[in-house]
């Protein structure tokens, strides 16, 4: 193996050990459980005007199977989120976490194929040279150390 | 209408305050714990570990607090609105990392937060 590859080896490895490779997959798996906890409570059999609704409402959602692989996934978040914070600033690591903006967009224009208007891209850009601003400012310190 | 969005306002800002405090503690009862190598046993003594954290409790319960006044808060306002004024947090948190955690806030940290706080606003108030 070559020195150049070693070091670009070395360099991929980096980044998927760096805190934003964690946090998208994080938020992806955030995403999931949002979507599950959606569909494990619909319209028709929600509501929270008498005590019977209310037991009518929570018995539904309980015995859905979406909203306990929701919990799972919820559960699952709160565990990676607690790692992330062993080993990363706060600073660096919570502005990351609004790339789940980003992943919500996309994930309504290819699955729910919602239309995304042009300005809510130009919030999403802006998310996304910020995210990449906040990335960038650990690798610096990271290159200084 | 404008005291019931002020009351939605200052409920989200509450919200946003307890998950500021939910952040906060977390970070600091995890400072001290090493973090867990990807495989089952390193995970499972990390969760022994960090169960025992004083300030990782205080983080769930002020996550519940800080979910209980969103639900309400969502009562009050449409959600696009609620979550432009989320945006907050991101200040909120930035402030006490430096302030509280005392962690280095370089150039392109703080730039790079406000871009996202500015995206965020975009996102919120669009349609």
């Amino acid at each position: 193996m070559t020195s150049s590859s070693f070091a670009k080896l070395k360099s991929v490895r980096r980044h998927l050990s760096g805190p934003l490779f964690i946090i998208v997959i994080n938020e992806t798996i955030d995403c999931f459980g949002q979507y599950c906890f959606k569909r494990s409570s619909s319209a028709d059999d929600t509501g929270f005007h008498s005590a019977h609704e209310i037991f009518l409402t929570l018995q539904s959602v309980l015995s859905n199977g979406y909203f306990w692989a929701g919990l799972a996934a919820i559960a699952c978040v709160f565990l990676v989120w607690c790692g992330v914070l062993s080993k990363f600033d706060l600073s660096l690591a919570m502005p990351l976490t609004s790339i789940n903006y980003v992943l919500v967009a996309l994930c309504s224009l290819f699955f729910l194929h919602e239309h995304v208007s042009s300005i809510r891209w130009l919030g999403i850009g802006l998310i996304l040279v910020g995210v990449a601003l906040v990335s960038s400012s650990d690798s610096e310190k990271n290159g200084a150390v | 209408m404008t005291g019931i969005v002020t009351i939605g306002a200052s409920l989200i800002v509450v919200s946003s305050v307890f998950d500021t405090i939910t952040h906060l503690s977390l970070k600091l009862g995890l400072k001290a714990v090493a973090s867990p190598a990807i495989n089952f046993y390193s995970v499972v003594s990390f969760l022994k570990n960090i169960s025992t954290k004083p300030y990782v409790w205080i983080g769930i319960s002020s996550s519940l607090c800080s979910l209980a006044f969103w639900i309400l808060a969502l009562t009050t306002l449409p959600l696009s609105f609620a979550f432009s004024i989320d945006s907050l947090h991101h200040v909120f948190i930035a402030g006490a990392s430096y302030f509280v955690l005392r962690e280095n806030m370089n150039r392109a940290k703080v730039l790079g937060t406000l871009c996202i706080i500015f995206g965020v606003l975009i996102v919120g108030c669009s349609r």
